[in-house]
């Protein structure tokens, strides 16, 4: 019998935790015939967002919610998964991560060393610009304060004339209201969390500002003390996981943006010429993303060209 | 077993007069270290010890007790009551009403109590005792009055309730407006009732004619245009309502300069002031966090909420009882560390009984609201206490006819929800 | 050798908390100017958010957690003091000290160990900046460091008088002796 703590941020009920982590469980379980017991503690129970990696590595947590961008200093390299311009569903994107995690690049340059196991992770939707205005092409976007999260969103906001603003989450339905910024680069389930739609006039539809992964991993020294059977459950489990969040997460976006549309936000798609012109902005940022790392001595190219090779 | 004798050395740690920061620190890090270990000790002090305190939106707690700092060093604080010592001192226990308005007015700026109270304690209890008002009854009307700016919009302890229990924030904040009136009204019965019981507690200022009460306010306009300033940047879109803390204590910073009382020494004074302050709050913060994570690994909290549920009782019994249990926590936990302790275990109970998560939300904050005033954590209390340089037990003493007239109003808020629901249900 | 000690305390304690109220009007200061950029010339300033979030806020806190104790300022419950005999607040001092002595303890080796390993591997935070990522964790290192030999100086202060039977050390003056 093995028992796991399992810590993460999400708010109780969050779509994450309900399609990915207990479908994971009870994955696991089914496959080891219930030799694993689960003691989940959500909502930061156990600490916050930026504390789970180490949390996991230190033992609070067996098992431990990751976001990369929340520790870029220690997974530069994970943040490939939120660059804008490359996955344009959640699925596709997700499966690509999985390869990476699954004794491929990301593993050997960075998990590994890190001494850390990715059990199963998704990337979200695209994100989109929600505006207070209605949004005709990219032109609209320039000038306006959007609130943004990391680096590569904001580089990307910036070099369309817009204005990145941090902001945290729960500020933006009021700020929305009195002006305080035009809009918001969110993924369709947030933007329906956060109550947002009716603040809102435009968005952008079909495009990518980037993204977000949540992933969930274990300690390879805790990984390494677990049985055989229940380690193989792990990763396949995993990647059943994985795959029933992003299934999920893409069959829902329709019906979100139903929901956000009905709230009276129209979406526009971009003409050929704005969506060129933002691919070639996104492939900028890409560049200058693994220039950084590259930089620093970190295979920055090589990861993208590795993730760009595994989105085909 | 552990946890019972944890709780134990917290109070006794307490009682010794050990810093109350200090308290939760140890008694958490023994609770951890017997139930998991060093390893597990060290690794929530690796996390929690730096995450407690970086974070930008915890500005508004240093930025408002920055301002009320340099609101007293300007001196505009002691020309607010002396106009509202002219405009209410009539009337019995004014000054005591004149504070729960303000209390009201600056929790529509403000998302955090002890800032309010701070800003309260610093201005309003020297005009009472001034006026030779008892001094724990002025202790006890500015710490209840205080709480008014977790209740009133906006608020960071509903903010903290809509993300932990992913409930739409923009109603939560809209739901607290009609119970904040309430708790304003409460406030002023309570120092009515007070006054007619005793009329030694608050004596009567003078009557003013017409044109006093007029030139009083010119004293004032410093105040009103700093608050009109907080209010308006926030209003008009200008900043957040965290960025505005910063810009309130800029303005305030401008008015000490420009009423030529702001000498260097002064400046470095007040702000000296003002970061220890925020060091003694961030202290029970990290402490209530250290604390509050032994409470969540050992599992006490689902414990006792899953015996509740074996119980069978009719809803509004199991109501009082989590009341009850919020109460009790209030009184030797840090009100964040209570949300995020009990808000997930707590809420799927409350709406299996088919209560509304935004009803149980601002009446769970309601409840706080008692728990900031009474012993032996009381940080609304400890604040007013370190303010006013009065002892903290008067200020208890003081505040304890209001935690009764508080359970009077959160017995009516259980029994009419609409008071809380009616709001939110016009909004879109 | 005690006056020593002390007056050198005292001394690191007054540079910390100078830091300190730096930072503190350095906060207000800079939302104050980021707030009018954004508004008045839509161009925020990118790093603020960061800047303060990691380092200033760290260090408000631990620059000044040894010198607010130093001043007495950390609230206590005050209620059962007055009635308590000499020996019996000593005693509390004296293992209610050495206990926080240790926690803060565990916290320098914790903090000053990952710092050395994230200023070794130049980790950095990816935001609008590349943010050293080892410079956080040294200040909660510095600031214990500090808060720990203080507690540790007043425990050891505490226990000596309660020896010796000789006043060496006042107890803390909190609200109440005002
Ligand atoms: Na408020
Ligand atoms: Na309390």
């Amino acid at each position: 019998q093995t028992s796991l703590r399992v810590a993460d941020s999400l708010p109780v009920g969050h779509f994450f935790a309900e399609q990915g982590l207990k479908f994971w469980i009870a994955e696991v379980r089914r496959q080891t015939n219930n030799a694993v017991e689960v003691q989940h503690f959500p909502a930061e129970q156990l600490g916050k967002a930026k504390d789970m990696f180490q949390l996991a590595m230190t033992g609070v947590a067996d098992i431990a919610y990751v976001v990369p961008s929340y520790v870029s200093d220690k997974m530069p390299l994970m943040t490939v998964s939120e660059l804008p311009g490359l996955a344009s569903t959640s699925c596709q994107g997700t499966r690509a991560f999985m390869k990476l995690v699954r004794g491929g690049v990301l593993d050997k340059q960075e998990l590994a060393p890190n001494g850390f196991v990715v059990l199963f992770g998704a990337i979200l939707e695209p994100y989109q610009v929600y505006a207070t205005r209605k949004i005709e092409s990219l032109e609209s976007i320039n000038g306006m304060k959007l609130r943004t999260a990391g680096a590569a969103q904001g580089a990307t906001i910036k070099a369309l004339g817009g204005v990145p603003v941090n902001m945290a989450a729960p500020d933006t339905y009021e700020s929305l209201s009195r002006g305080t910024i035009d809009g918001v680069v969110f993924p369709t389930a947030s933007l329906l969390a956060y109550d947002l739609p009716s603040r809102l006039k435009g968005a952008t539809q079909d495009v990518s500002f980037g993204t977000v992964l949540i992933s969930y991993g274990i300690s390879q020294k805790k990984f390494l003390s677990l049985p055989e059977n229940v380690r193989q459950a792990m990763l396949s489990a995993g990647d059943a996981a994985a795959n029933n969040v992003c299934t999920f997460l893409d069959n829902g976006v329709a019906a979100n943006r139903a929901k956000i549309a009905a709230a009276g936000v129209s979406f526009t798609r971009l003409g050929e010429a704005d969506t060129k012109k933002l691919a070639g902005i996104a492939a900028t940022v890409q560049k200058d993303w693994a220039a950084a790392l590259d930089k620093r001595g970190k295979p920055g190219t090589e990861v993208l060209e590795a993730y760009v090779d595994a989105l085909k | 077993m552990l946890a019972a004798s944890i709780v134990v050395l917290l109070f006794l740690l307490l009682a010794g007069g050990v810093p109350v920061g200090f308290s939760l620190a140890i008694a958490g890090a023994a609770g951890l270290l017997a139930h998991g270990g060093f390893g597990l000790l060290s690794g929530i002090l690796s996390t929690t010890s730096i995450s407690t305190v970086s974070s930008y939106e915890l500005i508004s707690i240093p930025m408002f007790i920055l301002m009320a700092e340099f609101v007293i060093l300007s001196g505009i604080a002691d020309n607010l009551f002396r106009a509202a010592a002219v405009w209410v001192g009539r009337v019995p226990g004014g000054l005591g009403i004149a504070t729960a308005l303000s209390g009201a007015g600056f929790g529509a700026i403000s998302g955090s109590s002890t800032a309010a109270a701070a800003t309260l304690s610093a201005t309003s209890i020297p005009a009472m005792l001034e006026q030779g008002y008892e001094p724990r009854f002025a202790c006890g009307v500015v710490a209840i009055s205080g709480t008014l700016a977790m209740l009133i919009p906006p608020s960071i302890a509903l903010i903290l309730f809509g993300i932990i229990a992913d409930v739409s924030i923009g109603k939560l904040l809209i739901g607290g407006v009609i119970p904040g009136i309430l708790v304003t009204f409460t406030i002023v019965l309570t120092v009515l009732y007070l006054v007619w019981r005793d009329p030694s507690r608050a004596p009567r200022g003078d009557g003013h004619s017409l044109r006093e009460k007029v030139s009083s306010l010119r004293g004032v306009w410093a105040m009103i245009v700093l608050f009109g300033f907080v209010t308006g940047v926030i209003y008009l879109g200008i900043a957040t309502p965290t960025e505005a803390s910063a810009l309130g204590a800029g303005g305030a910073f401008a008015i000490a300069a420009a009423s030529g009382r702001m000498r260097g020494g002064k400046l470095y004074a007040a702000s000296l002031n003002a970061l220890r302050s925020t060091a003694m709050i961030f202290m029970i913060l990290v402490g209530a966090h250290v604390f509050g994570y032994f409470f969540t690994l050992t599992g006490v909290t689902p414990k006792v909420v899953a015996g509740i549920g074996a119980l069978e009782l009719p809803p509004w019994l199991v109501i009082a009882v989590i009341i009850g249990i919020l109460v009790v926590l209030g009184c030797f936990l840090d009100q964040i560390a209570i949300l995020v302790l009990t808000v997930p275990v707590m809420l799927p109970v409350v709406q299996a009984m088919g209560y509304d998560p935004v009803w149980f939300g601002v009446v769970m904050i309601v409840a706080g609201e008692v728990g900031m005033i009474t012993p032996p954590v009381g940080l609304n209390a400890f604040v007013v206490a370190r303010y006013a340089r009065r002892p903290l037990s008067e200020v208890f003493v003081g505040a304890w006819p209001h935690v009764l007239a508080h359970f009077v109003l959160i017995a009516v808020l259980v029994a009419m929800p609409q008071l809380v629901l009616w709001l939110p249900s016009r909004m879109l | 050798m005690i006056a020593r000690n002390r007056a050198l305390m005292a001394a690191l304690e007054r540079i910390l908390r100078a830091i300190g109220v730096a930072c503190l009007l350095a906060v207000m200061a800079i939302v104050f100017c980021d707030v009018g950029a954004r508004y008045l010339m839509n161009a925020p300033f990118p790093w603020s958010y960061e800047l303060i979030g990691m380092y200033l806020m760290p260090a408000m806190f631990y620059f000044a957690v040894s010198d607010t104790l130093a001043a007495d300022h950390h609230i206590a419950v005050d209620l059962l003091r007055p009635a308590m005999p000499p020996w019996l607040a000593r005693g509390v001092e004296v293992l209610g000290g050495l206990a926080m002595a240790g926690v803060f303890s565990v916290i320098v080796w914790l903090f000053a160990s990952s710092s050395l390993e994230k200023w070794a591997s130049g980790a950095v935070v990816m935001g609008a900046v590349e943010w050293p990522s080892w410079i956080p964790d040294a200040i909660v290192a510095l600031g214990s460091a500090v808060i720990a030999l203080r507690l540790l100086g007043r425990a050891v202060g505490h226990a000596l008088s309660l020896v010796t039977g000789k006043a060496l050390i006042a107890l803390p003056a909190r609200v109440e002796d005002h």
